[in-house]
C-alpha cells in the first residue's frame, strides 16, 4: 500500500471515571488539540473527513456517531464512524486517503466505560440472546475461559502473570496521562480477588475513560502538514467465529492473519520491527500473543517473561493496554505510544526505534484482530 | 392467499375457536355484512359461553362491514384493523367496544394445510443497563441555572447565533461557544405538536399521559432557528396552538438540575 503519515495525535488523559466531562468533551479536547498541532481547520483545503470512533452500547445511544458531530466539525461534512475495535479507523482512513476520496482524514475516538453500571454488561449484550446471554457470558468471562485454556497447557503460571502487571503498571505509571496508575507489587497481584477465575482484578486493565484522535494524510500532504509525519505502510484485519466455543481458544488465527496481512502490505517481517505494541486486555493475553506469533512457545513461555524477554524484545514499553485504555480504542492508545517512541519522546524512550507494529483485539477471546505497522524516516 | 379459503369457513370456525374461558360470562351478538362474490350476513351470537352462528344480521349489537377479500387479510393477521378503518375498507357500525373486545373472544384462525408446524420459540427480554451520563461543563452550567430559575444560552463568538439549549461548540462556525447569557424566560411558539402515543420510560417502566403537547420555542433574546424543545400545558385548548403565540414557563417547586424543572410553558393571555 502507499503509505499514509500520521501528523498528529493526541490523547486525553485516561480516567476510571471522568465524572466532570460529558463523552462530548472528552473528543472536543482531543479535536482542539489537533486542529492547533497542525493549524487545520474544517474547510474543504482543511480535514476532508472525519472517522469517529464509538460505540452505540457504551454511548447508550442509537447511531452513536450523530451525537458527536457538531464537536468533531462534521455538520455539513464527511463524517464516519467505525463502531469495531478503533485501529478499524485508521485502516479505514488509509483507504480513503489510498482511493483518493480525501486527502486529509481526522480520527477521533471516545469511550467512557465508567457511564455503564458495568463494562460486562456492555459486553454482555455482544452476544446472542439464544445461545449465550442466557448461560452468561460476556468478554470477561470469554477471556478467563482462554486463559484457563492457556493456564493448563502452557508453561506459565500466577508469577508471570503478576509480573507482566506488575511491569505495565511500573511503566505506566511514569505516563502523567494516567492519573489513576499506581505500581503494585507481585504479592499485590497475587492476593488481588478472582473476577472470573483465573483472572484477579489487577490482571485486568483498568476501567477506562479516554479519547484519542490522529490527523492522517497522504505522503505529499503530510509533508506540507508536519516535518516528520510518522507513516503508517501497513494496516491488516481478520475476524474469527462468533462462537468461541467452536474455535482453538488459544490457537489464534485471526491473530496471526492479522498481523502477516499487515505485515506483507507493509513489505517487512515481524523480525524486522523494532518495537511492538500489543493490546493486553487481561495479564495472560501477552503472552497468549506471544506465543501465537513465535516469540516463544508454550514451553519456554515462562523463561522468556522471567528472563526479561518483554524488554529486550521491545513488547509493550508503554506498559500496554494494562494500563488503561477504553475497550474499544485499546488499538489507538497503543498507536499514540508507539509514535512516541518513533518520535524520541516515550515515558520508556528506547534508543532510535524506526518501526513498530500495534495490534488489538475485540470481541470475545480476541474474535477479531487488526494491526498497523508505523514506520519513521531516517 | 389459500384459494380454497372462504368466507363462510371463517364465520362458521368462530364456533371451534371461541375462547371460552373469556366469553363465559358474555352476552353479545356480531354481525357480518360481508361484500364481494363470497360475502353474505351473518349473526354470531354469544351466549355465556356459548356460540351460535346465524345467517342474517339478526338485530346485532355491532356491525362489522368489509369486503371478502379483505375480510379473508384480516382473519389472517394481514390487514390491519386501525389501517383498515382509517382507509374506509373496514367500517364498525353499533356498539364499536364491542368489535374491539371481540378480538379476544376467538382464538386466532390457523390454515388447516395438513401439515403441523412445529412451534418456534420467541423469546421475552428487556435490555437495560444502568448508567450514569455526565452533564459536563456546558450542559451542567445550564442544568444548574434551572434550578435558580433562570436560562442560559451560550454565544458563538463568530456569528452570534444563541444556543440554547447550549452545546459546547457552534456546529456551523465550528468555533467553541463559551460566552453565557441569560435568555427567555418568556418567548413566542413556532410549532407545536399533539402526540397521542407515549413511549414508556426505560427504566421506570412509566407511561406519561397523553395526549401530551411537544413545542420549539423561540425564547426571546434567541433567534430563529435555534429554538428551544420543551413542552405545552397539555390542557391547553389546541386551536390556541398558533405559531407566535407567546408563552411562558411553569417552573416546579422542588427543582432538581433537569430539563423537566421547567414543568412546561404556558400561553401567556392578553
Amino acid at each position: 500500500m502507499e503509505k499514509i503519515g500520521i501528523c498528529a495525535f493526541s490523547q486525553t488523559s485516561v480516567e476510571s471515571d471522568k465524572w466532570y466531562q460529558r463523552f462530548q468533551e472528552m473528543a472536543f479536547e482531543v479535536v482542539k488539540d489537533l486542529l492547533e498541532q497542525t493549524s487545520l481547520d474544517f474547510s474543504d483545503s482543511g480535514i476532508e473527513m472525519t472517522i469517529s470512533v464509538s460505540d452505540d452500547v457504551f454511548d447508550a445511544r442509537t447511531i452513536s456517531d450523530n451525537a458527536m458531530t457538531d464537536v468533531l466539525g462534521a455538520h455539513y461534512r464527511c463524517e464516519e464512524k467505525v463502531a469495531q475495535e478503533g485501529l478499524q479507523a485508521i485502516y479505514y482512513a488509509c483507504s480513503v486517503i489510498n482511493s483518493g476520496i480525501a486527502d486529509v482524514v481526522m480520527v477521533v475516538g471516545h469511550c467512557k466505560e465508567s457511564q455503564a453500571k458495568s463494562r460486562n454488561m456492555v459486553t454482555h449484550m455482544a452476544f446472542d440472546p439464544f445461545y449465550a446471554r442466557p448461560v452468561g457470558l460476556d468478554f470477561q468471562i470469554a477471556a478467563a475461559l482462554q486463559a484457563q485454556t492457556f493456564l493448563d497447557r502452557a508453561n506459565i503460571g500466577e508469577d508471570e502473570l503478576a509480573q507482566i502487571v506488575v511491569r505495565a503498571r511500573e511503566r505506566g505509571s511514569k505516563n502523567v496521562l494516567y492519573p489513576n496508575l499506581t505500581p503494585v507489587s507481585v504479592e499485590e497481584v497475587i492476593a488481588s480477588k478472582y473476577l472470573a477465575k483465573p483472572i484477579r482484578e489487577l490482571h485486568a486493565y483498568p476501567v477506562s475513560d479516554g479519547a484519542v484522535g490522529f490527523i492522517l494524510a497522504s505522503e505529499k500532504k503530510a509533508k506540507e502538514i508536519c516535518k516528520d509525519p510518522v507513516w503508517v505502510t501497513g494496516v491488516g484485519c481478520s475476524m474469527d467465529t462468533y462462537f468461541p466455543g467452536n474455535g482453538d481458544l488459544i490457537n489464534l488465527g485471526s491473530l496471526k492473519k492479522a498481523v502477516s496481512r499487515t505485515l506483507d502490505r507493509a513489505n517487512t517481517s515481524l523480525d524486522s520491527i523494532d518495537i511492538y505494541e500489543f493490546s493486553d486486555q487481561y495479564a495472560y493475553q501477552l503472552p497468549l500473543y506471544l506465543t501465537n506469533l513465535g516469540f516463544c512457545n508454550l514451553e519456554d513461555v515462562s523463561s522468556f517473561i522471567k528472563n526479561g524477554g518483554l524488554d529486550e524484545k521491545n513488547i509493550n514499553l508503554s506498559g500496554g493496554m494494562l494500563i488503561g485504555a477504553p475497550l474499544i480504542l485499546g488499538g489507538l492508545f497503543r498507536v499514540v505510544e508507539a509514535i512516541k517512541q518513533l518520535k524520541g519522546i516515550s515515558e520508556n524512550q528506547i534508543q532510535d526505534p524506526k518501526t513498530a507494529i500495534v495490534q488489538s483485539s475485540m470481541g470475545p477471546a480476541a474474535q477479531f484482530n487488526s494491526a498497523v505497522v508505523l514506520s519513521r524516516d531516517n | 392467499m389459500d384459494k380454497n379459503l372462504t368466507v363462510k369457513d371463517i364465520i362458521l370456525s368462530f364456533k371451534n375457536r371461541a375462547n371460552e374461558h373469556i366469553i363465559k360470562d358474555v352476552v353479545c351478538s356480531l354481525g357480518y355484512d360481508i361484500s364481494g362474490e363470497m360475502g353474505g350476513k351473518w349473526t354470531v351470537k354469544i351466549d355465556k359461553g356459548k356460540v351460535i352462528i346465524e345467517d342474517g344480521l339478526n338485530d346485532p349489537d355491532v356491525v362489522i362491514s368489509m369486503n371478502d377479500e379483505d375480510f379473508i387479510s384480516f382473519t389472517l393477521g394481514k390487514l390491519d384493523p386501525v389501517n383498515a378503518i382509517s382507509a374506509g375498507r373496514l367500517k364498525i357500525t353499533g356498539d364499536a367496544q364491542i368489535a374491539q373486545q371481540s378480538a379476544k373472544f376467538f382464538k386466532k384462525y390457523q390454515i388447516d394445510n395438513g401439515e403441523e408446524r412445529e412451534e418456534l420459540v420467541r423469546l421475552r427480554k428487556i435490555l437495560s443497563i444502568p448508567q450514569r451520563f455526565s452533564t459536563g461543563e456546558v450542559m451542567g452550567f445550564f442544568l444548574n441555572n434551572l434550578k435558580k430559575k433562570k436560562i442560559m444560552a451560550n454565544k458563538c463568538p463568530k456569528c452570534g447565533r444563541m444556543q440554547c439549549p447550549p452545546r459546547e461548540v457552534c456546529a456551523i462556525c465550528k468555533v467553541e461557544a463559551s460566552e453565557w447569557v441569560e435568555v427567555g424566560p418568556e418567548g413566542r411558539l413556532t410549532v407545536a405538536d399533539i402526540v397521542f402515543y407515549a413511549s414508556p420510560d426505560p427504566l421506570t417502566g412509566e407511561i406519561r399521559k397523553t395526549p401530551y403537547i411537544t413545542a420549539y420555542i423561540l425564547l426571546d433574546g434567541c433567534e430563529d432557528p435555534d429554538t428551544f424543545w420543551h413542552e405545552i400545558d397539555p390542557d391547553t385548548p389546541h386551536e390556541k396552538l398558533k405559531r407566535g403565540v407567546r408563552v411562558r414557563p411553569v417552573w416546579n417547586e422542588k427543582r432538581t438540575g433537569a430539563i423537566t424543572d421547567i414543568k412546561y410553558f404556558e400561553l401567556v393571555e392578553d
